[in-house]
């Protein structure tokens, strides 16, 4: 029976071999690379987002999704690699990623807010996701839909994603997207959910008793999924890991 | 140091001859100018045995029963290609001195071409075979090689002054009062300018007479500048019936894409700008005369890695194509590559891994033809205090390993998502603070704000700015809360938001 099951098998995957090389054949679990954030608090928590795999940045406005969008862009850059940004709705600042220290010309930025004739700009970063993709050579490919609306952003077809993981997992980039809720399903390796949990103001105050500067704000960032253990597993919905993010003009 | 000038008597006359050898047989005379004052500028050996000289008039040359053409610059420019083509297959240090006159560095040559008599031998060959005349001659200067080339007829060697003592005074493109004034002093040869007493001369014509009795005694008064290298290959193609489909353009420009690219691997050479030119055939009136940018369609391509990839560039010109088409069918087509020296990058087994450079342009068209030109690249900040200072530049990632090192550590800093353009809110101030804010169909109180920030400037010219700028904090009737930037127009007196602290 079990030569007869290999039989088939083999033949199975000669049918497919130009499609699907190995269909049938187990591949082990290689160990992957991560990127640090660079935040102490964090990277004592969350492994970092893994090399050839599609991570997942959710949660709502100010939840810290750019911030860590931006550390995560600083550490790819300041040693040297390419990082790429697909910006579905033009919301990136270089300012800000100047003051976190990403090297700009180091970071491609691709803009789809600009309206089309014909594509949404939602079809127009998956699109140029694609294209960067396929083309390779990236250490970070970024696709930023946090201002979309998750009712769109849940119309994005699951092909798209399962594209996406099977395109970065054989190369050395990482695919992150920054959204407000998962949307990628089981093709996302990891999913790290934020929140913003309280904001500074400065306690110094003008004379009418007003709070002065925005200086910081809290974050709780938790890992509630992860396919990839690293080391001892541990349950997903467990690692998490609080942090404290400055103001640039806080010092 | 040793150095060959190659000179090409009647240069005009033979930029003809190159092309249509059949008229060597009959007497021709040039003509130039403007109508109807058209002058004899040369004429060959035949037209000169009927009377003809230069400077005489049309009519007057037509008269003795010559053949009249008019000069063309077209020719003269493409013979002189062929001259520079054929003296920088010798040498790589060649100066351009004049259309006719080309001298050449011949320095440490020796092992590839022989002594230099046999190297001006060859130099007079080979120019033999693209059908020119030339006088050759070989000096230790580059001065006394172009009076020998220009005295001497075929291949001269000038080893010392006095080979060229015999030569006539105006080869030193005297001015006429300078050759009318040496004249009269009975001064007819080199060789006489050159006995002179140089004290005496300078008193007499000055530093221009030093300089002259200089040339005349076989020293060097102009420096050797080797002309830097522009190689340029250049293809054409006219086609039989106007193309008006991608298709089969794409067809005809991949040929000649080929044998350029071609062309760059032979010289070991590669590109990183391609223009291409089409001759255009737009629908006419009886008539009516279009203008040349209707007849004629031009674009570049730049790469900032060089390429010989036949590929690419045809993608590259495709997507540019698709992104300008042309206003009308295509009648001709021609392609110019300027070459330069390929880049090797000699990778590192630790460098970071790096996108393509060759593949990259092809990425960033293809990623502009899908959202814009204007929407793809590196972010560049500008040198001002204006909000949402930068511009969109040319995607060239820093690829040197050397600047790849972490130089210092980054802190993390609050991150600002930018609305692209700012979203316009209903925003209720009183004294200063902002209460309450409302955009996008929900409200929220503001529970925490900094206080305003005041922001002028540019207001000298059509970007100037003016503004209040607050941060807060804001809850909204879910219980949810975010920070905005939001800001009020001085000039509009209109609430906006900026962006969110993400």
């Amino acid at each position: 029976m079990s030569s007869q099951a290999s039989i088939l098998r083999t033949q199975i995957e000669a049918v497919l071999a130009n499609r699907i090389p190995g269909a049938l054949t187990f591949r082990p679990a290689i160990e992957t690379e991560t990127i640090s954030f660079g935040i102490p608090e964090l990277d004592q928590q969350l492994v970092g987002i893994l090399r050839g795999c599609l991570t997942e940045i959710c949660g709502p406005a100010s939840s810290g999704r750019t911030t860590l969008m931006l550390a995560a862009m600083r550490e790819v850059t300041q040693r040297g690699e390419c990082c790429a940004l697909v910006d579905a709705s033009s919301a990136f600042d270089p300012h800000s990623g100047a003051a976190n220290g990403v090297k700009l010309k180091n970071l491609l930025v691709v803009r789809c807010a600009a309206p089309h004739f014909k594509l949404t700009p939602v079809d127009k970063a998956l699109h140029a996701v694609d294209m960067i993709v396929s083309h390779g050579g990236f250490g970070l490919i970024v696709l930023d839909l946090g201002d979309i609306k998750p009712q769109l952003a849940q119309k994005i077809p699951l092909h798209h994603w399962y594209r996406f993981r099977r395109a970065v997992e054989s190369t050395n980039s990482c695919l992150v997207v920054i959204e407000q809720h998962p949307f990628a399903k089981s093709c996302s390796a990891q999913v790290i959910s934020l929140q913003s949990c309280d904001s500074e103001w400065a306690t110094a105050r003008d004379q009418i008793g007003r709070p002065k500067l925005l200086t910081g704000i809290r974050y709780v960032a938790e890992v509630t999924r992860s396919r990839i253990a690293l080391g001892q597993r541990k349950p997903p919905g467990c690692v998490g890991a609080q942090f404290r993010i400055a103001t640039p003009w806080a010092g | 140091m040793l150095f060959v000038t190659i000179f090409v008597p009647k240069f005009s006359l033979q930029a003809l001859f190159i092309k249509r050898p059949e008229l060597q047989s009959e007497p021709i005379a040039l003509v130039d100018g403007t109508p109807p004052m058209l002058k004899v500028i040369a004429a060959n050996e035949r037209a000169c045995k009927l009377g003809v000289e230069i400077g005489l008039m049309k009519a007057q040359a037509e008269a003795v029963g010559v053949h009249i053409i008019q000069r063309s610059v077209e020719l003269e420019d493409a013979a002189h290609v062929l001259l520079l083509g054929c003296a920088r297959s010798f040498s790589p240090r060649v100066q351009d001195k004049a259309i006719d006159l080309i001298v050449l560095d011949i320095d440490g040559l020796k092992s590839l071409f022989g002594p230099p008599e046999q190297i001006a031998a060859k130099i007079h060959s080979s120019l033999l075979r693209e059908r020119f005349t030339v006088n050759v001659a070989v000096a230790g200067n580059p001065d006394s090689a172009t009076i020998g080339a220009r005295g001497y007829e075929g291949v001269s060697i000038i080893s010392d002054a006095a080979q060229i003592s015999r030569l006539p005074l105006p080869l030193l493109d005297l001015s006429s009062a300078q050759l009318e004034t040496l004249n009269l002093w009975g001064i007819t040869t080199l060789g006489g300018l050159a006995s002179l007493d140089p004290k005496a001369l300078s008193q007499r014509l000055g530093h221009e007479g030093v300089q002259l009795q200089k040339l005349a005694r076989g020293q060097q008064i102009t420096p050797f500048v080797a002309d830097e290298e522009q190689i340029e290959f250049h293809e054409r193609s006219e086609l039989e019936y106007s193309i008006d489909l991608l298709d089969s353009l794409s067809f005809v420009l991949s040929s000649l894409l080929e044998r350029i690219c071609a062309k760059l691997k032979d010289h070991s050479l590669a590109t990183n700008e391609v223009d291409y030119e089409f001759a255009l055939d737009p629908p006419r009136i009886a008539g009516q005369d279009l203008p040349e940018e209707q007849l004629a369609y031009r674009r570049t391509i730049k790469l900032p890695n060089p390429t010989t990839d036949r590929t690419l560039l045809l993608r590259l010109i495709q997507l540019d194509l698709q992104a300008h088409p042309p206003g009308a069918a295509i009648q001709k087509i021609s392609a110019r590559a300027h070459a330069v020296r390929p880049r090797h990058i000699q990778q590192g087994l630790f460098a970071p891994h790096t996108p393509d450079p060759g593949k990259l342009e092809l990425l960033t068209a293809r990623l502009a033809d899908l959202v814009g030109k204007h929407e793809v690249g590196s972010l560049e900040l500008l040198d001002t205090h204006r909000p949402r200072a930068f511009v969109m530049a040319r995607f060239e990632p820093e690829t040197d390993p050397a600047t790849s090192t972490r130089s210092r550590s980054w802190p993390s800093r609050v991150g600002l998502r930018l609305f692209d353009p700012a979203k316009r809110a209903n925003i209720r101030i009183r004294s200063d603070v902002p209460l309450r804010l409302s955009f996008d169909g929900k409200s929220g109180d503001v529970i925490q704000h900094s206080p305003p920030w005041l922001a002028s400037g540019d207001w000298w010219n059509e970007m100037g700015y003016d503004r209040k700028e607050w941060d807060v904090e804001v809850q909204f009737a879910d219980g949810t809360k975010a920070k905005y930037r939001i800001f009020l127009d001085l000039f509009t007196n209109q609430p906006f938001i900026d962006g969110s602290y993400d």
